[in-house]
């Protein structure tokens, strides 16, 4: 199984430096030394490759230049997520927009008492969309890892008050899956990536992304199952670096009562990653897994 | 049938167990990691089956935490609670 870290592979210092220019108000400077900061970066095997099985797949006519530009790219636009995502801490600048049906869709969903999964993966802004939940009327959880040796700061702790929602540790006790049961049974939101395996490999699901198999976790699937609650995929992007773009990208019904068995869950796990798919070849340069999730490359 | 191999039985055929046998499983043996490796999708699960075979509840992370420990504890928190 493929591991992958959150951890920042820029030092503390660095990280600080980034935050001093966009309190000072010179979010320009900030993205213009993230330029470099990349560039040099993008120039380190190490760091260049951890997204070249993606490029690979994502860009498969590409050569070695090219596979080289777009880890630039790619690497880039993660970076100017990272500034975005202190800026709203810092600097509160930063416009969520959604259509006005996805919205509504979302609270008629709730509004039917067994909660709502919203499904995302780790592309866009998916650590800043979450503060763009304040139009839902019941309290929102949302399933983040932060490793205990991470330097960079999620928004909301550039300010004070702490989290806006409540956090659910996928790495705490029981891996957070009881306090997962529970949102949903309160008839809450539950916020959750279905992209990564956590920990074990045991309750996973194979299903394709770029033609290749890999492993996702079937618990977002299963808690439906158990609790009812209808899972709704949602993507974000950066349309520029004060304005954040949200949009519903399928809902998935999951039938109330199935068995326990990885098999059962393939269809809908393959329907989130068929939306997964979607987005990449969209908005190629906002997809954020620095490593290999395919299963059958060596 | 008594409650431990009524318990046993139940986490073999609904946790995906099927290669132990209700004699493999010991009282002492830990639930998660190293014992009988389930991880926290299998947590729920748990929840579940003993709100569904034994009519027990199990109200927060902390309580489950004690609870889930061992099949000893599980067994007890259990024999605890039922009414």
């Amino acid at each position: 199984m493929s591991h992958w870290s959150s951890k920042s592979i820029a030092s503390s210092f660095q990280h600080q430096i980034f935050y001093w220019a966009i309190r000072m108000g010179k979010r320009p400077i900030a993205y213009f030394m993230l330029a470099f900061v990349v560039f040099w970066y993008t120039l380190t095997p190490k760091v260049r490759k951890r997204s070249y099985p993606y490029i690979s797949r994502r860009f498969p006519k590409t050569n070695l230049l090219g596979k080289w530009l777009h880890a630039y790219r790619l690497n880039l636009s993660f970076g100017l997520n990272l500034v975005d995502r202190a800026a709203l801490g810092i600097l509160d600048d930063i416009e969520f927009t959604a259509d006005d049906k996805d919205k509504t869709l979302i609270s008629e969903l709730l509004a039917k008492g067994h909660g709502v999964i919203l499904l995302t993966a780790h592309v866009g802004s998916w650590q800043t969309a979450f503060a763009a939940l304040d139009f839902l009327d019941r309290p929102q959880s949302v399933v983040l890892h932060r490793a205990q040796d991470d330097v960079d700061q999620q928004y909301f702790e550039h300010r004070p008050g702490g989290s806006p929602v409540s956090i659910i540790d996928p790495m705490g006790p029981l891996g957070g899956s009881l306090e997962m049961l529970d949102v949903l049974r309160r008839g809450e939101v539950l916020c959750i990536s279905g992209d990564r395996v956590m920990g074990s490999d045991r309750n996973v699901v194979t299903v394709n992304f770029l033609d290749d198999p890999i492993a996702v976790p079937m618990s977002v699937y299963r808690l439906a199952s158990l609790t009812g609650a209808p899972v709704v995929v949602v993507f974000s992007k950066r349309i520029h670096g004060k304005h954040i773009h949200i949009w519903l990208e399928t809902t998935i019904t999951v039938p109330v009562n199935l068995d326990n068995n990885t098999k059962t869950y393939t269809l809908y796990a393959q329907k989130y990653i068929r939306g997964l798919e979607n987005f990449v070849m969209e908005h190629p340069y906002h997809y954020f897994n620095f490593f290999n999730i395919w299963n059958n490359e060596n | 049938m008594n409650t431990s191999d009524k318990l046993k039985n139940i986490l073999i055929s609904n946790l995906q167990l099927t290669d132990l046998t209700p004699e493999d499983i010991r009282e002492d043996e830990p639930l998660f990691g190293d014992g009988l490796g389930l991880d926290s999708l299998d947590a729920v699960e748990l929840v579940v089956l003993l709100e569904k075979h034994f009519d027990v509840k199990i109200k927060d992370v902390s309580e489950g935490q004690k609870a889930f420990h061992t099949f000893g504890t599980l067994l007890s928190f259990i024999e605890d609670n039922q009414e």
